[in-house]
């Protein structure tokens, strides 16, 4: 029973009877666990067991054959996804809800009977007036669909029949934090697993060679900041834990090979770290000891696989051209658009981008303007991009921010100049991409663009409906952890079936 | 029959639970028996004759409430017969050997620790028998054997399938229902209020509330009616503890009475079917548009192991499209050029060839993929999806191709030997949607078809 006496035994005194304490405790909980698992093994796995096809296939043959979770619950239309995430919460009202009527009420005080008193933010509770803001950005209408952009967007108005806009999304937050982690975790507290994390953990890796999720940050991203949980594992196995790569030259540090040393020998090293770590591994039964040799054989694998996907030399003139100057600088939101192209395209499922700046508090139209040049010519091309190499009709593209802006203004309002609060009762995403509906436009908002009037869709709504196109029923996809069975959309979220293709 | 007072009833149902004293004592009695004999324990003996005194006064009393109960109605047919006759035997059996035991009756063979133990085994015998028919008058009476292993279970023959149209309303659609989730007490030996859904014969006889469907006019059906009271609800069915029926099924049985005015030859095709309903039998006989999102998938023969392996070891992805389906959605990672070998992929194809009938997505960008390839793929004919970009394929292979009937999706971009005589055998695919020609030697003033892609 005691076996590992031979292989990790200490000589001092007090630390042998610790050891013979782990041993009656392991003893009870691997023999009671043990067989608890054997038996609900045999109980869910009744039909296969007595089958004479076995479908498990040695797990060192890597890749599996049968998803041990039972997914996907449906056919899929998503086998990947790249989420283009706007951090601050884009203004929705400069960029896609066009609201001519507000015109005409410039410098007008916010009607109660349209705030219904709702909540504002600490920064702009305290106004004496809320005057109302019309956008001094142009809105024209594009496309055989007949959507709405503004000027700010020229690129992405030549592909609006590709996209479905999604006008009436509300969240539960009002401020960054909560915002961003709702979003990207379905909770508004840290702690939970985010969307990539989910999908990795579901349905695997198709590249064991890469992570199956991975962050690109825009660099020089000022404003709100990021922090990893937003592509955590929460209590998820670690190994489904987003990988951020850095931007600039170096995506990830370490996989070089110091100076002096030609990493002959490094296969030996990590199989015998391995051995090592398989001693630690049955003694303490700690799953974060799997999940730190899983890494550092992917860190191995990532010394080749990552070189090779993030040279760009094989890529011609034109797709930079087409992704605009900025791609040439690796680290800048173009340039990590098309990096996630070839990430997807060597097998990554799960590419959440972010790009900071959207929070336009002061100089609203200003900074819209300035973030739309930085992202909208790269959004444009990544949705011609995967067109024309045919992965559209696979892979989900998403683009939007934690929450919308409000339409009175903050601060001081002039002809040219106004900021916009924070605002989560109303605001607009797009997808685009596998088995969204091209070429629509969904929900719509009231004519201040601070109530949605039809087909509200919130944040859980979204996530459900994400994991639907991946072939996932987001009310089976979970995970038990602290006596509970934790799900994205916890107890909430309908798909939204109308932007289904 | 259904004249029994309240009170009968009451003391009747308390049936299932006196039943299980005189199983206990007579029970006890043949073990007390069979331990004082082989462990040689004179003392146990004497205990015999109260076990055996305990187990026939109570089997009397079950006796009397089983009468009670079946008084109700609920229960008819062979099984309560069996039933019946059985409790009947048992109980008089086991007052016959408490009368031996206690020598109230004297019998002339001397050994009598064998007789004893000959009535006891016969009492025990008898018990399970008739413990067995009360426990199908309960559950129904393919609840033992319902998950018995190594059988296959047997099905009514119903014709099989092709399309929604055929279907017969009642036969493929409604009876399946019925079965799941009311027969277990609405069967011919099981009748709870007097309703048998068996067959056409007994769901038109109705049961103690009159009909459960009136043709045409599902609100006044009486089944319609109680599925769709508040469930807590005396009369809501199914009861408490059963699982209801779901929103979707309701849906299907109304249509059914609406829609085919409850008849039971009718076909889908012959009956005004909205496009709603049409949804909803699509998924129930798990037909029609398989690849819509949320759809399911009909399931294929599975792979063989050694298959599987060696295709894992050449590098090929084999995902399952829907779990458990065996229908695959294989796939390849990108090679660079200067890996391309040619054996490999053909060695590959073919052992991919032994599977065909399992591959419904066929992923193989940049492998140095060339015309000969396309043979064994053109095999393939289940492909609804297929990617060959990035290869060496000219129009010389595409022919290869138009044998692939389901096929949806194909991609053939930067494969730089492809031009427009492509098109031109390709637009003669029916189900094709989507062919992506980027980067090949088609032009953009060249292309007329819409379903390409440049």
């Amino acid at each position: 029973m005691c076996n590992h006496h031979d292989t990790l035994r200490s000589n001092n005194k007090d630390l042998q009877q610790v050891e013979k304490m782990m041993d009656r405790r392991a003893f009870l909980t691997k023999t009671s666990l043990g067989f608890g698992a054997l038996a609900l093994g045999s109980l869910l796995n009744t039909d296969k067991a007595w089958s004479a096809v076995k479908n498990n296939v040695q797990p060192d043959l890597g890749m599996f054959s049968r998803n041990d979770l039972g997914l996907p619950h449906h056919v899929p239309k998503a086998k990947r996804a790249i989420y283009l995430f706007q951090s601050g919460g884009p203004s929705q009202i400069e960029l896609f809800d066009y609201k001519p009527k507000l015109k005409d009420l410039f410098g007008q005080e916010l009607p109660d009977s349209v705030r219904k008193g709702q909540r504002l933010t600490g920064m702009s509770a305290d106004q004496t007036s809320l005057p109302i803001a019309p956008s001094i950005i142009d809105f024209k209408q594009y496309g055989e669909s007949r959507a709405w952009v503004s000027s700010a967007m020229p690129y992405l108005s030549e592909v609006v029949d590709d996209i479905c806009f999604i006008k009436s999304m509300q969240t539960d937050a009002i401020n960054h934090d909560p915002a961003i982690t709702f979003f990207q975790t379905g909770s508004q507290q840290p702690g939970r697993p985010s969307i990539g994390s989910w999908i990795s953990y579901g349905l695997g890796s198709d590249n064991e060679n890469l992570p199956t999720f991975i962050t690109l940050i825009s660099k020089n991203g000022g404003g709100q900041p990021l922090y990893a949980r937003l592509w955590g594992n929460g209590f998820l196995p670690t190994e489904h834990q987003g990988v951020q790569f850095r931007s600039g030259k170096d995506p990830v540090l370490y996989l070089t090979d110091p100076e002096n040393y030609d990493g002959h020998n490094r296969r030996n090293m990590l199989d015998y770290l391995g051995k090592l770590n398989d001693v630690q591994n049955s003694f303490y039964g700690d799953p974060e000891i799997n999940a730190r040799m899983s890494q550092y054989e992917m860190a191995f694998r990532m010394q080749t696989s990552i070189p090779e996907v993030t040279d760009m030399s094989d890529e011609p003139e034109y797709i930079f051209d087409m992704y605009g100057k900025d791609s040439r600088d690796p680290g800048t939101y173009a340039a990590n658009c098309l990096l996630g192209r070839k990430l997807l395209e060597k097998g990554v499922k799960f590419v959440q981008l972010y790009h900071q700046g959207w929070d336009q508090h002061i100089g609203c139209p200003k900074g819209v303007l300035g973030n739309a040049r930085k992202t909208d010519q790269a959004n444009a091309a990544l949705i011609k991009d995967l067109k024309q190499r045919g992965m559209f009709e696979d892979t989900l593209l998403i683009w939007g921010g934690e929450f919308g802006r409000t339409v009175y203004s903050q601060g001081k309002l002039t002809a040219t100049d106004y900021g916009r609060d924070h605002h989560p009762k109303a605001f607009t995403m797009f997808m685009a991409g596998a088995g969204v509906k091209p070429g629509i436009t969904y929900g719509e908002t009231d004519d201040f663009s601070y109530n949605v009037i039809k087909d509200p869709v919130h944040t859980h709504d979204f996530q459900a409906t994400l994991l639907h196109l991946f072939g996932i029923d987001h009310e089976r996809l979970t995970y038990k952890h602290q006596g509970r069975r934790f799900r994205l959309t916890d107890v909430h979220g309908h798909i939204v079936k109308d932007i289904l293709s | 029959m259904n004249e029994a007072s309240d009170l009968v009833l009451f003391f009747g149902r308390f049936h299932p639970l006196v039943v299980h004293l005189p199983i206990g004592f007579l029970f006890f009695a043949f073990i007390l028996e069979i331990v004082a004999k082989y462990k040689k324990k004179e003392l146990l003996k004497e205990a015999i004759p109260l076990a055996l005194f305990l187990g026939a006064m109570s089997a009397i009393i079950a006796c009397i409430l089983g009468y009670m109960l079946s008084l109700s109605g609920d229960y008819e047919g062979e099984a309560l017969d069996k039933h019946f006759w059985f409790g009947i035997a048992t109980t008089m059996i086991a007052i016959l050997a408490w009368m031996l035991k206690t020598k109230r009756i004297k019998y002339i063979i001397k050994e009598s620790v064998r007789l004893n133990i000959a009535t006891l085994t016969f009492i025990v015998l008898l018990l399970s028998i008739t413990g067995h028919y009360g426990g199908n008058l309960t559950h129904g009476s393919d609840y033992l054997t319902a998950y018995l292993p190594f059988t296959t279970k047997e099905k009514k023959e119903v014709p099989k399938i092709n399309s929604i149209e055929e279907a017969q309303l009642f036969a493929h659609v409604v009876h399946p229902i019925l079965d799941n989730k009311c027969l277990s007490c609405h069967n011919n030996s099981k009748k709870k209020g007097g309703l048998s859904l068996v067959d056409e014969v007994s769901i038109l006889k109705g049961g103690k509330s009159g009909v459960a469907f009136i043709a045409g006019n599902s609100e006044q059906s009486e089944l319609i009616k109680r599925v769709h009271l508040d469930p807590d609800d005396k009369e809501f069915m199914p009861p408490e503890g059963k699982t209801p029926l779901t929103e979707e099924e309701i849906k299907i049985i109304e249509y059914w009475i609406d829609h085919g005015q409850a008849d039971f030859t009718a076909t889908v095709g012959t009956v005004d079917t909205p496009e709603e309903i049409k949804k909803l039998l699509a998924e129930q006989l798990q037909l029609g548009d398989d690849h819509s999102a949320g759809s399911t998938m009909s399931v294929a023969s599975p792979v063989s192991e050694e298959v599987m392996a060696s295709l894992i070891q050449l590098g090929v992805n084999m995902r399952e499209i829907v779990s458990e389906t065996n229908r695959y959605d294989v796939s390849m990672l990108p090679k660079n050029s200067k890996e391309f070998d040619v054996k490999i992929v053909k060695e590959i194809l073919e052992e991919l060839s032994k599977i065909k009938n399992n591959i419904v997505w066929l992923s193989l960008p940049s492998q140095g993929i060339t015309d000969t390839h396309l043979e064994i793929i053109g095999s393939f004919k289940g492909l609804q999806k297929l990617a060959l970009q990035k290869n060496n394929i000219s129009d010389a292979g595409i022919q290869h191709l138009t044998s692939l009937e389901q096929l949806e999706s194909l991609n053939l971009h930067s494969n730089s030997l492809i031009t427009n005589k492509s098109i031109q055998q390709l637009s003669k695919f029916k189900k094709l949607e989507k062919i992506y020609m980027w980067n090949t030697s088609i032009k953009k003033e060249d292309s007329i078809n819409k379903k390409v892609i440049l």
